[in-house]
């Protein structure tokens, strides 16, 4: 345990501006990676893309730290919105914003490093796995406007209003985003049971 | 009964989410117990939210992370070293020719400015009359006299009235400049 764990978002912040102590941005960096790569990642769906965009978040927040962050904010949810920005101009950039094809052989090695600790037993912890992984694959086939709402809220808990001023919508609108996305992800998943019962079948 | 209720379909949502103020929860169980559709298409939302959200989070890879520090530490310092690179003489001297530039540029618009130069104003042999831009008409290109223009400007200024007795005509001028007004004085 170092000295680092014992302070606060806001104290670390602090302490890098001013003294420049990578200590303290390396426990920032430690507290929250997970949070921001798993968004990242769950948006493109490839890992090397996600690395880059991780890379370039944590390096707009080191450099524009001192001229951009109001410390009167939360530290995490200015984080958050360089890194939904990088994000999205990656998918600007690729021109998959509004594409719903299928990425799922980039996605395998995703599914493979996925853990649960609640699973009991092995064959438990298989039988999540693969759960997770459909669900992840169907995420993935979702619009990436849509996406980008299920991811925001699973991972940040950002609420609708926290959703609707980042990606510039209106509530309804993310609201609206929301319900097709969960009646899609239905959709997705009945697809996909009526084509096990198929292949069952013969 | 749905579509008489606002926004019930972002209810279901929040019901999903389990985002809901007591007053909405109240408007959709009403909402649900009269329309079993709708009861039916929340329950399954909120079966699609209940995976999600049982969907962990994913650590970046420990390389990705020690890369992270060192490229974000170092791209802090860059911009530093930046600044000192600046302060070397190169800064003078970039700024002196920038300066230089600037001033050349001003004083040719400057000259350029001060005549509107007909089409044929560069060639030697036109002799047409032409008017710069203090609307005054010239007899000569500012090349100098020509054997085509030199009759027509003797011609001319041996029919018009000096504009100041004193100077007549400009003839001081290298150039032999003449300047006509248009109107007639009376001595």
């Amino acid at each position: 345990m170092n000295r680092y764990t014992e302070l606060d978002d806001h104290q670390l912040v602090r302490l890098y501006r001013q003294n420049g102590d990578e200590g303290a941005f390396r426990e920032l960096l430690g507290r929250h990676q997970a949070k921001i790569y798993s968004y990242i990642y769950s948006m493109v769906g490839n890992q090397d893309t996600a690395n880059d965009i991780f890379q370039e978040t944590f390096t707009k927040v080191i450099t524009r730290m001192d001229e951009t962050y109001n410390e009167q904010g939360k530290w995490i949810a200015w984080v958050m919105r360089i890194a939904h920005n990088s994000t999205i101009d990656v998918l600007r950039k690729q021109k998959r914003f509004v594409d719903v094809t299928s990425k799922d052989e980039d996605d395998a090695d995703f599914y493979e490093r996925l853990t649960d600790d609640t699973a009991t037993d092995a064959q438990q912890h298989v039988e999540m796995d693969e759960d997770k992984a459909r669900l992840m694959r169907h995420i993935q086939r979702l619009p990436a406007e849509q996406r980008e709402v299920v991811m925001l809220r699973h991972f940040y808990e950002l609420s609708f209003k926290e959703i609707s001023e980042l990606t510039d919508v209106s509530i309804n609108t993310a609201l609206g985003r929301m319900r097709y996305a969960l009646i899609n992800l239905r959709k997705l998943f009945e697809q996909e049971e009526l084509n096990e019962a198929k292949s069952t079948e013969r | 009964m749905k579509q008489n209720l606002p926004n019930v379909d972002h209810l279901t949502v929040k019901y999903a989410l389990d985002d809901m103020e007591p007053a909405e929860s109240q408007i959709l169980q009403a909402a649900m117990r009269d329309d079993q559709d709708l009861l039916i298409e929340a329950e399954s939302q909120r079966r699609i939210w209940q995976r999600i959200s049982a969907l962990p989070t994913l650590s970046a890879p420990s390389g990705l992370l020690e890369d992270t520090v060192r490229v974000a530490v170092a791209a802090r310092r860059k911009p530093q070293a930046r600044i000192l690179a600046i302060s070397s003489p190169w800064r003078w001297a970039a700024a002196a020719c920038i300066v230089a530039v600037v001033s050349l540029s001003v004083m040719r618009s400057g000259n350029d400015s001060a005549l509107v130069l007909p089409a044929a104003a560069g060639s030697e042999t036109s002799s047409e009359p032409w008017v710069d831009n203090r609307d005054v008409i010239r007899l000569q290109a500012p090349g100098g006299a020509t054997a085509a223009s030199a009759p027509v400007s003797k011609d001319s200024v041996s029919k018009l009235v000096p504009i100041n007795p004193d100077n007549p005509a400009g003839t001081s001028s290298t150039t032999r400049q003449v300047q006509l007004t248009g109107s007639q004085r009376t001595p």
